[in-house]
């Protein structure tokens, strides 16, 4: 018997030609097997004690995962002598005589470029439609002011900087010099810092091309009520980074059904990781 | 022939140790060993103050290296009796939202292992205090201190909302290894629970009795589940998928939750503490257990009553007393009669003691769960050898004064070494006597 300690992606469990979603706590029993999609991984706890992952796509029978069971403690008693032995036998160097084997290490932070203004992962990649959404940024410093740029999609070509003294700019600021179809650079770098080289996509997608995906989406078998429907339609658009329209999407749900402390817990979630006010 | 050679050596060895056991001058060298020691501990000054050794050894503790390197613990099991849901950095609506969310699951207990000081914005307040309101079987956490009133408890927003409450505190030195707690305090004229037992309480009302009538006021931690990338020996669920109901409906099912920061990074010490558990059981390291984690042993320990029995302190002077009185034994024996092995027998001693002696206190711990305390054992056999120099003065002092007899005595009148070496050789032939040379010390 295997018990799912965690999950992420497409992981399902198939027992008696049955096929369910695989949860954090699922029991997987003799004659079951786990399936797992592209991308995903599942961590499975084996006789309560032993653990391990499985992170290639496939299904897997719980016969062929037996050998992940296997245990090899040996005793205290054991490896107390071990452990005696490996201390009275190891290497005596030390670093002044033996420099080599004592500069594992580098000895300096690690930093890409010089740069004090970090941007959130999820503000990398943007699909903008319509409305408005703040391109923010943090801080490492408690600087007063910073540039923020505008790139053509060269990446080179500056087409705004505009000095700000908050920490975002609102895309809708830019509408004049932005076209539908078009992509875009921006960054944002402390006032008078070397420029940062970090440069996050913005993408302005025709109204046209986003309709067609949006009724991609919206078309499904599944009877669901219109808070759900939002709901879903939210995460969607904000997994392919339309996050101008996730956020109206997310909205509705928190509206529509204003009891559901998921939809509301999701909405603040989302506002929060956007610094949307 | 075989037998009988080993039956020999093994005899003529164990002679060694035995030939001065039952000396006047082993009884009192043991016993002014002891006479150190206790002077020692009675200097109310740190004489470690910049001794490396002594201050890397301070938080020391022999079946440390049980958990470190001899894997007492690999395999202990998952405890299904508790789920701890990492609140990682949500913010107080978030936790509102979450707590409804867990409270939907049907756990029978829920702990909450963290202190809000003071208020925020109105709106995520207010949405958290609402959610404190809803949930009756939350056990939340008091932030408490001791002053010259005694224990008292800190006042906070949300008391009026969380009825059931008790302190987080452990003990241990600021930065040090968290090897107690304390299961009761009195705060004003009532007995206040830590929050480990206000959760017991609700979970297990007959583990929470028991633990009462120990009457102790501090509690031995036993730790037997970790949590880090290689170990995971609590079901850890992350609050999306808590929210996302990525949970098996059953797991949560009338069971402890515990609500708390779990950093699954080695280098984000927020709320980390040092426990018996770290790598690195002497010396400089980064603790090792987040504070829920340690919550979640106390909790496993006393609904297992599976509490750790030290033994009394007389125990542990009874034992030094009789293995320091033989250790004496035979550092007399070659410190007389070979004195040119002197050194080298008893670094060996000590050596072999300080691995056999730790390994009989690991055993204990290991098999019965019993700490036995054999510090003292060892600090006698490191003592011993200095002591003899110390105590061969004084008693030749004694000699030259008042006529003392001693075996020593012989070391300060060269006529009475003479005597004393033929006689010591003819009573035993089988006895290689080396030059003494320890005169020249």
């Amino acid at each position: 018997m295997f018990v799912v300690y965690s999950v992420k992606g497409t992981v399902s469990v198939v027992e008696n030609k049955v096929e369910t979603k695989a949860k954090i706590g699922t029991i997987v029993n003799g004659n079951s097997s786990i399936k797992l999609g592209a991308g995903s991984f599942a961590t499975l706890l084996c006789n309560e004690t032993k653990m391990f992952s499985l992170n290639k796509a496939g299904s897997y029978t719980t016969t062929s995962l037996k050998d992940s069971c296997k245990t090899n403690n040996s005793s205290v008693s054991a490896n107390y002598m071990k452990y005696i032995w490996s201390e009275m036998t190891k290497s005596k160097g030390t670093p002044e005589k033996n420099r080599k084997n004592y500069m594992a290490n580098v000895g300096a932070v690690g930093r890409g470029d010089i740069n004090n203004v970090w941007v959130d992962p999820r503000l990398d990649s943007v699909n903008y439609v319509s409305g408005t959404i703040p391109l923010s940024w943090k801080a490492y410093t408690e600087a007063d002011e910073f540039d923020f740029k505008l790139y053509d999609d060269s990446k080179t070509k500056i087409l705004l900087v505009k000095p700000v003294k908050k920490k975002h700019v609102n895309i809708s600021e830019l509408l004049k010099l932005i076209q539908p179809g078009k992509i875009y650079y921006w960054s944002a770098t402390v006032k008078d810092e070397p420029e940062n080289t970090a440069r996050h996509y913005v993408r302005y997608v025709p109204k046209e091309e986003y309709q067609t995906f949006f009724n991609s989406l919206k078309k499904t078998d599944a009877v669901e009520t219109e808070a759900e429907m939002n709901f879903r339609l939210g995460f969607v658009l904000e997994e392919n980074h339309y996050i101008a329209e996730a956020f109206n999407h997310y909205m509705k749900a928190t509206q529509l059904d204003p009891t559901n402390s998921l939809y509301r817990y999701t909405f603040m979630s989302f506002k929060k990781d956007f610094e949307i006010k | 022939m075989l037998h009988k050679h080993i039956a020999r050596h093994t005899k003529k060895y164990v002679k060694h140790i035995t030939k001065y056991l039952y000396e006047r001058d082993t009884f009192f060298a043991t016993i002014a060993v002891f006479v150190f020691l206790i002077v020692l501990g009675m200097i109310p000054i740190n004489f470690y103050v910049l001794n490396p050794m002594k201050l890397a050894l301070k938080d020391f503790d022999f079946n440390d290296i049980a958990y470190a390197k001899l894997e007492k613990t690999a395999d202990v099991p998952v405890d299904k009796r508790i789920v701890v849901v990492n609140t990682g950095h949500l913010d107080r609506a978030e936790l509102g939202f979450l707590i409804e969310k867990v409270s939907g699951y049907n756990p029978k207990v829920i702990g909450l292992d963290i202190f809000f000081a003071g208020t925020r914005e109105p709106d995520k307040d207010s949405i958290l205090r609402e959610a404190l309101k809803k949930t009756k079987n939350l056990v939340g956490v008091s932030v408490g201190a001791w002053d010259k009133h005694g224990f008292t408890i800190e006042k906070n927003n949300f008391d009026s909302v969380i009825t059931k409450r008790g302190y987080a505190n452990l003990i241990g030195e600021e930065i040090g290894t968290i090897r107690y707690y304390s299961p009761f305090e009195k705060v004003g004229d009532e007995k206040y629970p830590q929050i480990t037992t206000a959760i017991i309480k609700e979970f297990d009302h007959e583990a929470y009795e028991k633990l009462e009538k120990r009457h102790k006021e501090q509690e031995f931690i036993n730790y037997k589940r970790r949590v880090n990338n290689d170990v995971k020996q609590y079901q850890i669920i992350e609050s999306e998928d808590m929210m996302a109901d990525n949970v098996d409906s059953n797991l949560l099912k009338n069971k402890i939750v515990l609500l708390g920061y779990i950093n699954h990074d080695h280098n984000d010490v927020e709320d980390k503490k040092f426990t018996p558990m770290n790598d690195k059981f002497a010396g400089k390291a980064i603790p090792d257990m987040n504070g829920i984690i340690v919550q979640a042993n106390i909790i496993s320990m006393v609904l297992d009553q599976d509490y750790i029995h030290k033994t009394p302190k007389w125990v542990a002077w009874l034992m030094a007393i009789v293995i320091g009185w033989i250790h004496m034994s035979l550092f007399i024996r070659y410190y007389l009669e070979s004195h040119i092995w002197f050194h080298l027998v008893a670094k060996l001693a000590q050596l072999f003691s300080v691995i056999f002696f730790a390994y009989v206190g690991i055993f204990a711990f290991d098999k019965f769960e019993v700490k036995l305390d054999m510090k003292y054992t060892l600090y006698v056999i490191a003592l011993a050898v200095d002591v003899i120099y110390f105590y061969e003065a004084f008693v030749g002092w004694l000699h030259r004064k008042f006529g003392y007899q001693t075996i020593f005595g012989h070391h300060h009148n060269p006529l009475e070494h003479e005597k004393h070496h033929t006689n010591d050789h003819n009573k035993h032939e089988t006895t290689t006597h080396e030059p003494t040379t320890h005169e020249h010390h």
